[in-house]
């Protein structure tokens, strides 16, 4: 057998996905950061983290992430895209580049990816659950009804989020966001 | 339900399967500690290949080597070849995709590898004495129906290891709409038939029974649609997880009436055994219904499926499930002969078949017992 007719091969890159991919991490990092500071329901569950604490979102093996810590005085902030030197509590990695499109192109949401094994949890599966409810919220600010509808787990009802409060929300989340505020 | 008094069931592979599933494989072999496979994939069978390398991408994992040269029986020079190309290459770990001679020739390279010694000294039963490298499996059509069980073989001779189980069996759409028809029906009816002799074993449990179970009901609902239509993503993939859900079952029971004397038939006269599988199991389930111990209430559950088992009288539940098997038959249509002869064997095979079929059997069949299914299946009843 001639070895040569069967070569090896080192995997290419799906540049363009990665690329999509790290700017919805940066949207929706800075979306959390600002959403702490806007929705009460966010507030708390960054409050009932310990001090110190700091999650990372990201595709496993080489990115792209997100990392957003929590501050001395409780609230998110978002410390940018590179987990090197930061000490983080809790690590969401998704297996790979085609399953972090199904998620950040909404064809499964966070809770159905959960649930089909795409995610590697490293940390307490309490805070990973925390973050996914926070997730869940900050999807609904960010996201037209249509799309949020795939993305969440269950839509909240006019009770728990009236559209008045989502829309005015939605446009101050967003300011924030883009000002990084 | 009662628990039989004494049992053992072996749940190997895991399954993987949809959407993405390919994309699962570095992950997962990851976790055995692999990153450097050697990837096998029929060459007749294009873009499987293509479809694996990509779903590679963007991991820590390197391809060793990506062999699709042609394998038209698992022998020992083969082998010999391969298992020096996965050493020349360093590789870890195989990944498979395919069927038949090319998932047994990866199989006992997996032999070869971990034990050092040529695979053809483990054939028989339980020779290897410890754990394989890891080995995915990505079936394209399982045509033989050992792909995903424990059984290889070697230059003719099977060899038959819990340990060759295949450590994951990865079902995406990319590769099982590749199959052809004929191979898509051979598989399904192998598959089939190892599903029902499962649930109607005497080494039937619960755990089995549900395997057999899933995997009659995925192939009556999507067998004949994929065989006309290979190339629908859902219907190839139930039908793929069916072949790999009865492939378990077949792991776990010992070989029945029915596959003993398909093998038998093929190995004679060169015909399809799935063929021979589709004719004999029905002709195995009528001549059930006129014994004393009948079908039993989780074969006539799984043939008919829930909503016909339901409304059916409790004594009409066997004739159901046989209109239930027949009606898949029937949308086979020509693709399945109605009987023995029309599949042109020799009626003077029948009796050598008998015999070697009990030969080969490890479930003690009696010679009585065989030519007279064989006598039914050649008229068709």
């Amino acid at each position: 057998m001639n070895h040569d007719s069967y070569p090896e091969i080192k995997p290419g890159k799906k540049t363009l996905k990665r690329i999509y991919i790290a700017v919805m991490l940066f949207i929706v990092g800075r979306a959390i950061q600002a959403a702490c500071r806007t929705d009460s329901t966010v507030k708390k569950e960054f409050q009932n983290f310990k001090d110190g604490f700091a999650f990372s979102l990201g595709v496993h093996p080489f990115g792209p992430w997100m990392i957003v810590g929590r501050d001395e005085k409780g609230r998110a902030k978002y410390l940018g895209w590179k987990p090197e030197g930061k000490k983080i509590s809790l690590k969401m990695n998704i297996k790979n580049v085609e399953a972090a499109m199904l998620v950040f192109t909404f064809m499964e949401s966070t809770s159905v990816a959960f649930a089909r094994n795409r995610f590697v949890v490293d940390g307490d599966l309490i805070d990973a659950l925390a973050i996914v409810r926070v997730l869940d919220l900050v999807e609904v600010y960010l996201l037209p009804k249509l799309i949020a509808g795939l993305a969440v787990k269950r839509y909240p009802k006019w009770s728990e989020l009236s559209p008045v409060k989502k829309h005015l929300g939605r446009i101050v989340i967003y300011t924030r966001a883009l000002l990084g505020f | 339900m009662q628990s039989p008094a004494y049992y053992e069931y072996l749940g190997r592979p895991k399954m993987i399967s949809g959407k993405r599933a390919l994309e699962q494989i570095p992950a997962e072999l990851e976790g055995y500690g692999a990153s450097r496979p050697l990837v096998m994939v029929e060459g007749a069978t294009p873009g499987v290949g293509a479809a694996i390398t990509k779903a590679m991408y963007d991991s820590n994992l390197v391809i060793g080597a990506l062999f699709d040269g042609h394998v038209a029986g698992s022998t020992s020079g083969i082998v010999r070849e391969l298992a020096g190309l996965h050493a020349a290459r360093k590789c870890d770990s195989i990944v498979v995709a395919g069927g038949g001679p090319l998932v047994d020739a990866a199989k006992c390279v997996n032999i070869e590898l971990t034990q050092k010694k040529a695979a053809i000294q483990f054939s028989g039963e339980n020779k290897i004495p410890k754990e394989l490298g890891p080995f995915v499996l990505v079936p394209v059509a399982l045509v033989s129906g050992y792909e995903a069980s424990r059984y290889a073989f070697i230059d003719g001779k099977m060899c038959g290891s819990d340990f060759l189980s295949p450590d994951m069996v990865i079902i995406d759409s990319r590769a099982s709409s590749k199959a052809a028809p004929a191979q898509t029906l051979s598989s399904g009816l192998i598959a089939l038939a190892h599903a029902i002799e499962a649930i109607l074993s005497p080494q039937a449990n619960p755990i089995m029974g549900s395997y057999a179970y899933a995997a009659i009901r995925l192939l009556s609902e999507n067998l004949p649609a994929a065989v006309r239509k290979p190339k629908d993503g859902k219907k190839s993939v139930a039908v793929a997880n069916g072949c790999a859900i009865a492939a378990t079952a077949f792991s776990n029971a010992p070989a029945g009436v029915v596959h003993c004397l398909a093998e038998a038939l093929s190995d004679a006269t060169g015909v399809d055994p799935g063929v021979y599988m589709g004719i004999l199991v029905r002709s195995l389930v009528r001549k059930r219904m006129e014994d004393k111990a009948g079908l039993g209430d989780e074969l006539c559950l799984a043939l008919s499926g829930p909503a016909v088992y339901s409304v059916s009288e409790a004594k009409r539940r066997p004739e159901a499930a046989l209109q239930s098997l027949n009606s898949v038959f029937g949308e086979l249509g020509n693709a399945v002969p109605a009987d023995l002869a029309a599949t042109g064997t020799p009626e003077g095979q029948l009796g050598p078949a008998a015999k070697n079929a009990v030969k080969a059997s490890s479930a003690k069949l009696s010679e009585k017992e065989c030519m007279d299914l064989l006598e039914r299946a050649w008229g068709g009843k």
